[in-house]
């Protein structure tokens, strides 16, 4: 067959596309699994990252250069070290609480997440407070840097995994607004839009749970091992 | 297969755009990228430059503000993401709108110099980027071998040699980790497993622009004063360099970013979007290789980026990950490191690996040899990969208990390797060889690779390692490896896959002078790097003892007819496309698979419907090509 390609720009690359002109979107059981398959990569990717951190810790603390490793003052604040995790493993609960109540059609779900999204932020203001109050900085010596490191790269995860369940409640609250309007359901490339909130929530609920996991292991390691 | 109505669509072409050109640079483009990067850049300098504590005063003082820069370039790479749309999305999914597939895409030619979620137009894209920074590598490396004519520094200072070193050590080696996964995979995976689209579009072209940051970001070294480190950036350099560091940091983190994505969608689309009938033992083997590929990427890259995020924390705000004096280690950089650094090695040579074993059954029209093999191959490499990285330590000082384990886990890695090579020699056996160009690189890459796997093998040997350590023979054990098994297969997929995705061929007789002499000033030049390593011609220096300077001149020379073969490509690319314009045929290698049984050029569709396979993509012998015969439902 011979080829189109002198016809187009350079004559070469793919057609132009013409206007209006879409891909077919895949079913939402599809989307479903590639957002499944994908939370559970990035679980793994998020592992690594923080292995990365739980390795420093163990190889400079087993080291001990100068005996720098860790100051006898350097405690960090086990109140609110306590309150931080409870705060992530609580709103972890809530977010499993929440998926429960979607998959049995509870409108009662929304406030579930609502309260797992308020939980985690808090978790985020209780770890900036201890930032302010605890009486080391991350320039005093190795375990300081590990906990400084450690801890703000988990706070950044946290607020990422709150931003992807943000998105779910949000679509849901538009959607009940809307609804309450008697608007028509928006009309896009997706055609069920309202299918894909409970396979993008699941996935969002999953990696959530994993952090929180992460979340208890650092906890041990910084504070209490 | 027919043509669709959106292809038809396709080939009238879009309603001219009438708007004037000054309205049309208005919105997310290119252009609004590069203002918002320029503009995010340097409100993180200001920033940086406004923090007043007793840590920054050093900084301060010398101008050698490290925050300032590491900001800037945080702040520059956000403001062109910006520019370019990304942020578009997610905005709108925090307000709560519903979850969409496309984004508000120009229909021309502006689609490659912006954000398309198209995977056919992200992997000319790559393609053309991965291309333009290959071309920069190698120009740093001809300066080196032209330093290297000398004994003594005459082109550049020690200085300079040292960034010139390590701009094209990085570059190469972070760069071309997309090297094949970024064009060619993003590409044909879909094609190749009859799915319309990756699995996370977005993610695919944000992939890309993070790739093209990074490069233009290290390439920005040069500014601030370079870096000594080579590519390895090790410390305690890295902490007592100056600010081109942490172009160095950015650009390898940035890198990381995008291999996570990289691998992440890769590995959601081939589990997911496989068309029916398509099974695991059905899957053509350069899937099964971006499969292992993927996976590394996602488990190893996160460890550079934690690594070089320790890095910057330590130059900017004095933490001691890797600071002696403040209880950090260097050794811990070095584990670190290579944790994905070794990885990082197969990220490179897997892709290789499936490419040839892709190409070689259409050149000999017989079915793939030993296919399971391959595959425990791919994925054996991909497993022990991650128990081998300590090698790269035994002349630091680790406990000598463990050498053994390392050398034992780096010789038994080459069985998986050896299953890659039997497969190959299987496929070669009594098959009928057609010489075609593609078929030419294959086989260099059998033989390129095997000379950098042997020598890889005696320098897993601790006696031979601590000897030849730091010297040119690890050089060219990495260059046999990494240019013999990555960028000869590279060409090889570009001779053998770029016909369907520009349409034009290429110029044959051009292209075989261009894989002669790559093939002969390849060995020529790094075939002597390891009789100068064993004869102590070290690495990473411009000064060398005076009886090695007669075969440094003979690797020069040879160096340069290597750049030449690189213009002669060059100068096919630009015969071809531009001046000849030979249309392609739709399948001029008659290949099985089923990227060659869509038209040329493909549709935006890809496919009418999504085809069922019913055999696996190696069985010549049969007429029916896989997949042509049945179709299901779209969306099936």
């Amino acid at each position: 067959m011979a080829s189109q390609g002198e016809n187009l720009p350079l004559g070469l690359m793919v057609p132009p596309v013409a206007a209006g002109s879409e891909i077919p979107p895949e079913p939402p059981d599809v989307a479903g699994r590639t957002l499944a398959v994908a939370a559970r990569l990035l679980c793994g990717a998020t592992t690594f990252f923080f292995l990365a951190f739980l390795f420093a810790y163990i190889y400079l603390r087993s080291l001990n250069q100068n005996g720098l490793w860790r100051p006898p003052h350097e405690h960090p604040n086990q109140g609110w070290g306590a309150a931080f995790v409870a705060c992530v493993v609580i709103s972890a609960i809530a977010s499993i609480v929440a998926g429960r109540q979607m998959k049995a059609k509870s409108p009662a779900w929304v406030a579930s997440a609502l309260g797992a999204l308020v939980l985690g932020l808090a978790a985020v203001a209780v770890q900036c407070i201890e930032y302010t109050v605890q009486n080391f900085g991350p320039t005093d010596g190795a375990y300081a840097s590990v906990f400084c490191g450690w801890s703000a790269f988990y706070l950044l995860a946290v607020l990422g995994a709150m931003f992807w369940l943000e998105t779910h409640v949000a679509s849901a609250r538009r959607a009940r607004a809307r609804i309450g309007r008697g608007e028509p359901p928006p009309t896009g490339d997706i055609k069920e839009p309202a299918r894909t909130i409970s396979p993008g929530m699941d996935a969002a609920i999953f990696y959530w749970t994993f952090l929180a996991g992460i979340g208890v292991i650092t906890y041990v390691t910084l504070y209490l091992v | 297969m027919s043509t669709t109505d959106a292809q038809a669509q396709a080939v009238s072409g879009p309603a001219p755009d009438t708007r004037p050109v000054w309205r049309r640079l208005i919105g997310f483009n290119l252009l609004t990228a590069v203002i918002l990067g320029v503009g995010g850049y340097y409100l993180g300098w200001f920033i940086g430059h406004q923090i007043n504590t007793s840590s920054f005063a050093y900084e301060k003082a010398t101008d050698e503000n490290d925050v300032a820069l590491l900001l800037a370039y945080a702040f520059g790479v956000v403001g062109f993401l910006i520019g370019l749309g990304f942020a578009n999305y997610p905005v709108e999914r925090f307000l709560g709108k519903p979850a969409s597939l496309r984004e508000k895409e120009g229909h021309g030619t502006s689609r490659y110099f912006g954000l398309c979620t198209d995977h056919k137009v992200v992997g000319i894209q790559y393609l053309v980027g991965i291309g333009l920074f290959l071309f920069v590598g190698a120009v740093n490396a001809m300066m080196i071998r032209t330093e290297l004519l000398h004994d003594t520094p005459t082109f550049v200072g020690p200085n300079q040699y040292l960034t010139l070193v390590g701009v094209h050590g990085t570059m190469m080696m972070g760069i071309m980790t997309s090297g094949i996964l970024g064009p060619f995979a993003n590409y044909f995976v879909p094609l190749m497993i009859g799915a319309r689209r990756m699995a996370f579009p977005r993610v695919e072209a944000l992939t890309f622009w993070l790739l093209m940051a990074g490069g233009f970001i290290l390439a920005s070294t040069i500014f601030f004063g370079g870096f000594p480190t080579g590519w390895t950036g090790y410390e305690p350099l890295n902490d007592q360099a100056v600010m081109g560091m942490d172009s160095y940091i950015i650009f390898f983190a940035l890198v990381g970013i995008s291999m996570v994505l990289l691998g992440l969608n890769m590995i959601a689309t081939i589990i997911t979007l496989r068309a029916p009938g398509l099974t695991w033992s059905r899957l053509p083997i350069f899937v099964w290789a971006t499969f292992a590929t993927a996976v590394l990427m996602v488990l190893a890259a996160p460890m550079l980026i934690a690594t070089l995020l320790m890095s910057a924390l330590d130059r900017s705000i004095s933490t001691s990950f890797f600071i002696v004096g403040g209880g950090g280690s260097s050794f811990l950089f070095q584990n670190l490191f290579w944790f994905f650094g070794h990885p990082e090695v197969y990220i490179l040579a897997l892709p290789g690996f499936g490419i040839v074993l892709e190409l070689i059954p259409v050149f000999v029209r017989k079915p793939l040899w030993g296919y399971r093999l391959a595959i425990a191959g791919m994925l054996g490499v991909s497993l022990m990969s991650f128990f081998v990285w300590q090698h790269h330590l035994f002349v630091s000082g680790i406990n000598a208990d463990l050498r053994p384990f390392y050398m034992l886990s780096t010789e038994i890695i080459s069985v998986p390797t050896g299953f890659i090579f039997i497969c190959f020699m299987g496929t070669l056996w009594r098959g009928r060889m057609s010489l075609t160009v593609p078929m030419l690189f294959c086989l260099a890459w059998a033989f390129n690779f095997l000379i950098g796997g042997t020598s890889g093998v005696v320098l897993s040997d601790v006696a031979t390692d601590t000897q030849l350590h730091g010297s040119f023979f690890v050089m060219a054990h990495f260059h046999y490896t990494i240019v013999g098994g990555l960028i000869f297969s590279f060409f090889a997929a570009i001779y053998y896959w770029v016909p369907k995705m520009l349409g034009l061929k290429f110029n044959e007789k051009l292209a075989k002078w261009h894989f002669w002499l790559m093939f002969v000033s390849f060995n020529s030049t790094f075939l002597p790097l390891f009789a100068l390593g064993i004869m102590g011609m070290p690495r990473r220096v411009s000064q060398y003892e005076p009886h090695l300077l007669g075969l440094n001149i003979w690797v020069s020379i040879s160096a340069f007819v290597l750049g030449f073969s690189m213009l002669i490509f060059l100068v096919n690319v630009i015969y071809s496309m531009v001046f000849a314009r030979v249309p392609a045929e739709a399948n001029p290698w008659h290949s099985k698979s089923l990227e060659w049984q869509v038209p040329t050029p493909v549709p935006v569709n890809n496919f009418e419907q999504i085809p069922v396979i019913d055999s696996d993509p190696y069985d010549y012998g049969t007429p029916i090509p896989i997949g042509a015969g049945q179709t299901a439902p779209a969306g099936a």
